[in-house]
């Protein structure tokens, strides 16, 4: 399948400022990333919270102005055009209710995307709206409400609607069943998996739930302060993860059959402000070797789509 | 109409909007109500300074004036004055806090800095001294007025775009292809409506206080207009013994005034978008 969005060599740099005065250096958010997500596909970004995830997709969507590296998007290069000519991308965010207008009516708001991308005619986004909350499930009626008069799972609803009311070819989701309990976090992820074939839809989904992220990804990035440590297919990644903090992250993650759990990360990522040298995991690492401080592993290919960067892969497997 | 309900259900908000609408309803239909509407220009010398009576309800004044058609003839000017300079000062205030809350830059340091150095501005001593420069009248208190409010609007909208600003539904619009002036225009400001509107009301207030202490400074209405400050002012010689002719002037301003204070703070309970409802 060809590639839909992709980067390359993508560093990202926050809260820089020139002042007349003084210089106020910034923190690299992302630092040399490269993806390429497939046309079709649901690609996953995890990491713990601050690894850049959604630094990261803020930026491919254009929000974000990228500092150095190249975005492509259908085979164009995109690079440091902003929001234009990015409109095949859009963003679904992680508190859909939040992310809605509270003084206007959620037909209205929806109305108001289609108005912006040059739909004219009332009558014509009237029923695209219909159609669209018929599609996600939920009673037209509902453009009659406020936001706060939603619950959880229907603002998600309205959150997807107004995305793909626009007709984008790659949506970002940012964190889509966070905050949402098991029954409806399974019917947003139904429904996202409904509207990928409908409207024939790429995802990149951003996550730190690996549960959700093993069952509904293809392929999969894990991220670690601002970098890709380890990237491959869902199936081969959750089977044999190569990567130390990939294991360790697996590893961590709370499980319902009693099982015992591994050992928890020792220690909070450190801070974009003081990035260790060499490795950036290596203070957290069980495998760590002198090299692992002064040397930055290159991504090294682990098997068919499969990379990892580290240098001890071959050990820890 | 759910703000309306609201004030409805809290009682000191309902006797302030009770205030405000009988003020309104007072100067709109003013000579009709007056029981000597052409006592506002006209003096009778025989029957001055005349205590309260069935004739005179309030008395009459020192050139013989009946005091209660002069307070009712007054309520029109009062609210006038303070509509023209909320409205004014909402003119210059609101654009420069949007401006300067939307973008953080030079622009921004520069406009709150002007805001600053208004907000320093005494606004006694300037509607004096543009009394004196201009002809000395309500028009130059008007304009002292409104020189000297739109640094609270201009504050309040600051603040109001500065934390909108940051809202995800912001950042959502901006995802969605949303320009500036959309934002600005019909979502930063209609949500930050509220703080306006709050604000404007006890501008009302505000400002009637403060175009009666320069009627009585004699730099705002100048006579015969039917001015309440001023007539407390003229009465001034007259005391102790006309009590009756500062007292009702004096009372209307201060009803005016809690009327559109206690408005103000209940219309800032009933605008919390968070407690709207939509008809079902």
């Amino acid at each position: 399948m060809p590639e839909i969005i992709g980067a390359e060599a993508l560093s990202v740099e926050l809260g820089a400022k020139r002042g007349l005065l003084k210089n106020r250096p910034g923190v690299t958010a992302v630092d040399g990333v490269s993806i390429s997500v497939n046309e079709g596909e649901t690609f996953g970004i995890v990491g713990e919270s601050g690894c850049g995830k959604t630094t990261l997709a803020r930026t491919l969507l254009g929000l974000q102005r990228e500092s150095a590296g190249r975005i492509t998007l259908q085979g164009a290069d995109v690079s440091r055009s902003g929001r234009v000519g990015r409109e095949a991308v859009q963003y679904v965010h992680q508190d859909p209710g939040a992310a809605l207008d509270p003084w206007w009516r959620v037909g209205a708001t929806l109305a108001e995307g289609l108005k912006i991308h040059g739909v004219a005619d009332s009558a014509e986004r009237q029923a695209r709206i219909r159609d669209m909350l018929a599609a996600v499930g939920l009673d037209p009626a509902l453009a009659e409400r406020y936001p706060h008069e939603l619950s959880g799972g229907q603002q998600r609803r309205v959150g997807l609607a107004r995305i793909l009311l626009l007709r984008p070819r790659v949506v970002i989701l940012d964190e889509p069943t966070a905050g949402l309990d098991l029954s409806v976090q399974a019917a947003v992820l139904r429904l996202l998996r409904d509207m990928r074939e409908k409207f024939g839809l790429t995802y990149l989904f951003i996550s730190h739930d690996l549960s959700v992220v093993r069952r509904v990804c293809d392929r999969v990035a894990v991220m670690y302060l601002g970098r890709v440590v380890e990237e491959g297919s869902a199936a081969e990644l959750f089977a044999a993860p190569r990567h130390p903090y990939t294991r360790a992250l697996l590893a961590a993650a709370p499980r319902l059959d009693g099982a015992e759990t591994g050992p928890a990360l020792p220690g909070d990522p450190p801070s974009l402000r003081a990035v260790p040298s060499g490795c950036r995991f290596h203070p957290r690492c069980g495998l760590a070797t002198p090299e692992c401080a002064t040397r930055d592993p290159v991504p090294e290919t682990a098997g068919p789509g499969h990379s990892v960067a580290c240098h001890r892969w071959r050990d820890a497997a | 109409m759910t703000a309306l309900r609201h004030i409805f259900r809290d009682p000191v908000a309902a006797l302030g909007l009770l205030i405000v609408l009988a003020a309104v309803v007072i100067a709109i239909f003013a000579p009709w109500l007056a029981p000597y509407p052409d006592d506002a220009f006209e003096s009778h010398l025989l029957q001055r300074l005349r205590p309260p009576s069935a004739e005179f309800p309030f008395g009459t004044d020192n050139l013989g004036r009946d005091i209660l058609s002069r307070v009712i003839l007054g309520t029109r000017s009062a609210i006038t004055v303070a509509l023209s300079v909320v409205l004014a000062a909402m003119a210059i205030g609101v654009p420069i806090g949007l401006a300067a809350g939307w973008r953080e830059g030079w622009l921004s340091e520069v406009l709150m800095r002007v805001t600053d150095v208004f907000l320093a501005v005494p606004q006694l001593i300037l509607a004096l001294a543009l009394g004196q420069l201009i002809a000395p009248g309500i028009g130059a208190a008007m304009v002292a007025l409104s020189l000297t409010y739109w640094p609270f609007f201009a504050r309040t909208v600051f603040a109001e775009t500065r934390r909108l600003r940051g809202a995800l539904f912001v950042d959502a619009l901006a995802g969605i292809g949303a320009g500036p002036a959309r934002i600005l225009f019909l979502h930063v400001l209609p949500n930050a409506a509220p703080a306006i509107l709050v604000r404007a009301t006890i501008g009302m207030g505000f400002t009637i206080l403060t175009a009666a202490i320069l009627g009585f400074l004699g730099v705002g209405a100048a006579p015969p207009s039917p001015d309440w400050g001023l007539a407390v002012s003229e009465a001034r010689q007259h005391l102790p013994e006309a009590w009756w002719f500062p007292t009702f002037p004096g009372l209307a301003i201060l009803l005016l005034v809690l009327g559109f204070n206690l408005l103000g703070d209940g219309l800032r309970d009933a605008a919390d978008p968070r407690l709207r409802r939509s008809r079902r």
